[in-house]
């Protein structure tokens, strides 16, 4: 017979992390140790300042709340229920607690000591990593953590970074030693060197260091434009700066940056900076022919390409392309800005080949791209969601103009909807005339949006707002976004509805029992993450840039950081809302990706518990900035 | 006549030395530890049935220290056939069992001077003194109290209230496992006990 309580302990705790990869052995040795305590409701399991205990607890039921002393009694920094663990700060940091811990209903916690746990998690590694990322999720809250617990918050953070797929973050491969020439060295010196070696670049140095670099490009342009005879010195026509890197450095890291510089080649040096020794050279090729499917291939091939089953093709390639970047740990700010760079060219290509299709345009326009198109967020394949501006022209004109564009909309729609962005079921878009109108017409249009606002106009505007010129003329969009800004500026009754719109969806505390499912419909027992979690964060980043007037930041990543810029003193809050939205946005690249849906409704039953305790951390950010939002704009009208 | 004397003055002298060892661990002041223990049997009269096996685990300030737990399964002549498909346990089914007088001198020993808490646990109590008298000793010193007491004061009723286990264990959503087990309901009891004692 064995012993029953100690196997009932075990069978609780190998349900949860970290204990499921736990061996049966090692479990029931640590389940021998276990205390149970029964901790009834509104009492404390220990308080801020306590003395450290000997034991972590696992909530076997119940729930407990965790709260920093200081902050306002009913702001929970934490709900810990079934399966969760909580006190683990005497194993990282000092000998007292941080935060209180109280329990929110009758709870039984089983006590682990420390000491136990120890040889446990030497053995398994899985086990500590599981307890860092617990800790770094019961801490997150900057108000709750002193200069300690943040050491260790960032030390996560940096954690997460390393663990990235070793596949993909392949060291980038480069020419050591490359051919570099002086700077006195004469153009047809280099060229001959560089023929001589069959190489197209050279990086022209100075004692070792590199001041520039020479392409084949520079010399048959520079020589054969007559400008320059083949005896001046090659400096006159070398590139420089040089863009350096250092030699560790990731396929993907170079990949941004030849993207981010439309550059073909960067410079390794000893510290990655031109102010070190030379080591060698990089070039786009060298990528190219590390990945075959890459993004910069893929730009390429848009530009290239006239037909709509290479548009297709280029289409499919780019899903598989993010899908398979998805499985790895690369960052998703980096996924997300191939899958904009991509979409861009893919949308820009179809309307120009719209406009070839019908000839040119009559007058000056402009397409733009909405709402997640206009922020450059879609990772997934989305409705379309688009409008056209075009120059101002005289009434009689008026509807001859407006018929081109559009019939050029229709065109450009069809071929998107083929391409399987699906037509919006709201209309949406360009070939609607009533978002095909001239630069006056849809001036007058946001006017009476911003001046009269209501839930709808309210609606429209956070669609329409995030904008992005697609193609056409940039001084359409430009003048239009302008005049937007100027009807804000100090526009205080505006930014109450857009401020109550904001923060209409609290984030949900925790997978506190049922409490944040839908709670009806289809999609009964999922988890709205757009609705309730990316939507509030992309609201709060367009509502805090208007209102500062922050202009030409249309992405919720860039508009958090031009805020960080200008509001040094919320760094965190803002910080804290951009991890956040990458990550939540990653669930649902996944999600959608898994499911071939639009990612926004996760099956929680189907998430692992570090899966939720992922997204649980990410709303807390989220709760911060709506506090900010609550202080700027709904109190500052309603006082 | 000598023997006649030490019974009158409880005069301990040639009781075996773990009686004697237990019985000193009562001159010091009683420790925290509670030990919450149940018993299972042939049967529910005294005079008849036998201990099949004996199940505890301690507690101490409230809190339940998983490795502070005591099981044997004794060995008996006697198994009644009705009784079986209560406890499980089947006549010498086991190679673990151990003779009763092991199994007294091993519950001695992990009991201590430690207050005894059970549910019904007159009845327990009874069964083990039996057990004891069998093998000549005095019957148990320790402290002995009844859940089903707590249970009243907790109510605040004065006349005892008589519940089952079961009916405790879902008044207090303690989910019911392993019972009628002796360890079992011994950890169930022990639960009980952490509510009953909070106000």
């Amino acid at each position: 017979m064995g012993n029953v309580i100690v196997e009932r302990v075990i069978d609780f705790l190998k349900c949860y992390p970290p204990f499921q990869d736990v061996d049966l052995k090692d479990l029931c040795f640590l389940a021998e140790q276990v205390r149970v305590d029964y901790v009834p409701k509104r009492n404390f399991v220990f308080k801020a300042g306590d003395a450290a205990h000997k034991e972590f607890y696992v909530v076997q039921q119940g729930a407990v709340g965790l709260r920093s002393a200081q902050v306002n009694a009913s702001d929970w920094i934490d709900i810990c229920d079934e399966g969760d663990i909580l006190g683990l700060r005497p194993l990282f940091a000092d000998q007292t607690y941080a935060m209180e811990a109280i329990a929110r209903e009758e709870c039984v916690l089983y006590a682990i000591p420390f000491e136990a746990f120890k040889t446990l998690s030497a053995k398994h590694a899985g086990v500590m990593d599981f307890l860092l990322e617990s800790f770094a999720s019961n801490t997150r809250n900057p108000k709750a953590i002193d200069t300690k617990g943040k050491l260790l918050s960032s030390n996560y953070t940096q954690r997460e970074e390393d663990t990235t797929d070793l596949d993909f973050f392949q060291q980038a491969f480069f020419t050591k030693n490359p051919i570099c020439v002086s700077e006195q060295h004469s153009i047809q010196e280099a060229a001959k060197l560089m023929s001589n070696h069959k190489i197209s670049s050279l990086i022209v140095e100075k004692s070792k260091r590199p001041v520039g670099i020479v392409t084949d490009k520079d010399i048959r342009s520079w020589v054969a434009t007559g400008n320059l005879s083949a005896n001046t010195d090659v400096k006159f026509i070398m590139s420089t700066p040089v863009a350096c890197v250092a030699e560790q450095i990731q396929l993907a890291e170079v990949q941004s940056l030849l993207l981010q510089h439309q550059i073909g080649h960067l410079c390794v040096t000893q510290d990655g900076t031109d102010q070190s020794e030379i080591v060698g050279i990089l070039s786009e090729h060298d990528i190219v022919t590390a990945q075959a499917n890459n993004p910069i291939a893929l730009l390429k091939q848009i530009e290239r390409v006239h037909e709509v089953e290479s548009l297709l093709r280029i289409r499919a390639s780019l899903s598989q392309l993010l899908q398979a970047y998805l499985q790895t740990s690369l960052p998703m700010s980096y996924v997300m800005k191939v899958s904009r760079l991509i979409t861009q060219a893919l949308m820009q290509r179809v309307v120009a080949i719209s406009e070839q299709h019908l000839g040119e345009a009559p007058v000056k326009f402009a397409w733009l791209g909405l709402g997640s198109q206009g922020r450059g967020e879609q990772v997934l394949l989305t409705d379309q969601d688009h409008a056209l501006v075009f120059e101002d022209v005289p009434d009689a004109k008026l509807e001859d103009v407006k018929s081109y564009f559009l019939k050029l909309a229709q065109h450009a729609s069809q071929l998107l909807n083929t391409l399987g962005y699906v037509y919006c079921p709201a209309e949406m878009m360009a070939s609607n005339p009533d978002y095909c109108m001239s630069l006056s017409q849809w001036k007058q249009q946001f006017s009476q949006w911003i001046d009269q606002p209501s839930t709808q106009h309210v609606m429209m505007c956070s669609i329409f707002f995030d904008f992005a010129k697609v193609y056409g003329e940039d001084e359409l969009s430009t003048a239009l976004s302008s005049h937007i800004f100027t009807k804000l500026k100090a526009n205080e009754r505006f930014f109450a509805y857009l401020g109550e719109d904001a923060v209409k969806n609290p984030p949900p505390l925790g997978f506190f029992r049922q409490f944040l499912m839908e709670d009806d419909g289809e999609h009964k027992d999922e988890f709205d993450v757009k609705a309730r979690a990316i939507q509030p964060l992309v609201d709060a980043a367009r509502i805090l840039v208007l209102s500062e007037g922050i202009e030409g930041k249309n992405n919720t990543v860039d508009r958090f950081e031009a805020l960080i810029q200008r509001e040094p003193q919320n760094e965190e809050v803002y910080a804290g809302c951009i991890k956040s939205f990458l990550v939540l946005s990653k669930f649902r690249a996944l999600e959608g990706f898994k499911n071939g849906s639009s990612g926004r409704y996760l099956e929680l039953e189907t998430l692992s518990k570090s899966d939720k305790m992922k997204l649980k951390r990410a709303f807390k950010p989220i709760k911060e900035v709506q506090g900010l939002l609550k202080n700027r704009f709904k109190l500052a009208y309603f006082l | 006549m000598i023997n006649w004397w030490r019974k009158l003055f409880g005069v301990p002298t040639d009781y075996p030395e773990y009686w004697r060892s237990y019985a000193e661990l009562f001159k010091h002041p009683a420790p925290e530890r509670i030990v919450v223990l149940d018993c299972e049997t042939t049967g529910l009269r005294p005079c008849e049935d036998k201990i099949l096996s004996i199940g505890a685990v301690a507690l101490c300030q409230n809190r339940i220290y998983i490795k502070d737990q005591f099981s044997v399964y004794v060995k008996q002549k006697m198994t009644k056939a009705e009784s079986v498909p209560i406890h499980g346990i089947v006549g010498n089914e086991s190679e673990n069992l151990i003779t009763e007088e092991e199994a007294v001198k091993q519950l001695l020993a992990y009991l201590g001077s430690s207050k005894i808490l059970g549910h019904h646990i007159q009845f327990d109590i009874k069964m083990i003194n039996l057990a004891l008298k069998n093998l000549g000793l005095p019957k148990l010193k320790n402290k002995i109290q009844d859940t089903i007491d707590l249970y009243s004061q907790y109510k605040g009723v004065h006349e005892v209230m008589n519940k089952s286990l079961d009916e405790l264990c879902e008044e207090f959503n303690i989910p019911k496992k392993d019972r009628h087990t002796a360890l079992g309901d011994a950890f169930l009891t022990a639960q009980v006990y952490q509510r009953l004692v909070i106000i």
